[in-house]
């Protein structure tokens, strides 16, 4: 890296020293070739297809991010959503002239967003080891359990495939639920999010849910599109948690507190006008 | 693990929303020992949340309770406070977002201002996975 000017990130997150070693080899590894590179970026205004070839061509890059940063306390496939949407956001804001790599770029990014991921959730801070294990391994066997029997799994199911008690598997509830609160009020800036798999612009969706939820009709165009998608799917579809998350690709546990932070939020909309025309 | 062995659960708490996750987590306690999936103890903690969070809106209270009674199939919820009623009825509730996000979670959602305190029951199915 020394031969490439300072970098920053899409948006203005910190990347420390710690994470230079993860975003050097990570550049490496992606080995692109630089012609072929800035040949998409020279048409990636004007032609969807530029850009997509960009997004594919450095997936790779984003899942091995995402792996290295999995082992903490958040299941890999809510990582590498992160990891995915960083990248989309690198693709569309790298400036070529500036004379950085893009595979630099793009890692410093999702870098930036894995971390501020686990800013955002508190994982880190609030909640013992012991707990964030037991949330990951429950996790996982929900998963599992769910696509063996074709429906959601009960509190004894999960916890006799995981051989703890039906206590622990409750308690690992509760403390996905205590990180989701302590993101209520840190909304992630940037708001409406391009994610992979969702089309922020399904106009139709949103406005069945206006249609639907008329009292809170400006506060829903303000909701992240991922966040609408959820509430489209639970409210106005009535799909359930875990086919949710099976569609959107993230897991159960995170469909469960993006919907309560959701729902918080539109209640609080609601009531402040609820409260103003009484 | 009969749900009928299950006893009635009633708990009372401060009414403030800082202390509503403990009324969530008794109701995702009872509703795990009734069999229920996931999917339909994550519908009773948003509802039992939701239905706090109406009560509590109602008017200023010392205490919110929540009343659990295991029915065959499902459980039947009472969510209400110690407040008054005074400015509030069943019938404007009625059209509240809440109501709407409740309706959608659950079955005969009812609010009531019976004995002068505002109160709202509803039913929840469980058991999905003894029908599989």
């Amino acid at each position: 890296m020394s031969d490439e000017p300072p970098v920053r990130s899409a948006d203005t997150t910190a990347v420390d020293a710690d994470d230079a070693e993860a975003i050097a080899e990570a550049a490496r590894t992606a080995n692109a070739d630089e012609a072929w590179v800035a040949e998409r970026f020279s048409r990636r205004a004007d032609d969807g297809g530029a850009r997509d070839d960009l997004v594919l061509r450095f997936r790779p890059l984003a899942d091995y991010l995402a792996r290295r940063f999995s082992g903490r306390g958040e299941p890999l496939e809510d990582l590498q959503q992160v990891a995915s949407m960083a990248l989309v956001k690198a693709v569309d804001r790298f400036d070529p002239d500036r004379g950085v790599k893009f595979a630099t770029f793009a890692s410093v990014t999702i870098v930036g967003e894995l971390k501020r991921h686990f800013r955002d959730t508190g994982w880190a801070v609030r909640v013992p080891r012991r707990l964030k294990e037991l949330s990951l391994q429950v996790n996982s066997v929900v998963r599992d359990l769910g696509q063996e029997l074709g429906r959601s799994p009960t509190v004894e199911e999960i916890a006799r495939r995981a051989e703890v008690t039906q206590d622990d598997v409750l308690e690992a509830m509760d403390a996905s639920e205590a990180y989701s609160t302590s993101s209520l009020d840190a909304p992630a800036p940037g708001g409406d999010e391009q994610m992979p798999g969702i089309d922020p612009g399904d106009e139709d969706e949103t406005y069945e849910l206006i249609e639907e939820w008329a009292s809170v009709a400006e506060e829903l165009r303000r909701v992240p599109a991922r966040e609408r998608k959820i509430l489209y799917l639970r409210f106005i579809k009535d799909r359930s948690q875990s086919e949710i998350a099976e569609e959107i690709g993230i897991s159960q546990m995170h469909v469960s507190r993006l919907l309560s932070k959701t729902l918080a939020r539109l209640r609080e909309s609601a009531g402040a006008q609820e409260g103003s025309e009484a | 693990m009969s749900p009928v062995a299950d006893p009635f659960v009633s708990v009372t708490i401060t009414a403030t929303p800082q202390h509503v996750h403990l009324l969530r987590t008794v109701a995702a306690g009872v509703a795990a020992r009734l069999d229920a999936t996931l999917d339909e103890i994550e519908d009773l903690r948003l509802a039992v949340d939701e239905a706090a969070g109406r009560m509590l809106a109602v008017g200023p209270a010392s205490t919110l309770s929540l009343a659990i009674d295991p029915r065959e199939h499902r459980v039947q919820v009472r969510v209400a406070t110690d407040g008054g009623v005074d400015g509030w009825s069943p019938a404007t509730e009625h059209g509240s977002f809440g109501a709407q996000i409740l309706s959608a979670l659950v079955d005969d959602l009812a609010f009531t201002d019976d004995d002068g305190h505002p109160s709202v029951t509803f039913t929840v199915p469980l058991g999905s996975s003894r029908d599989a």
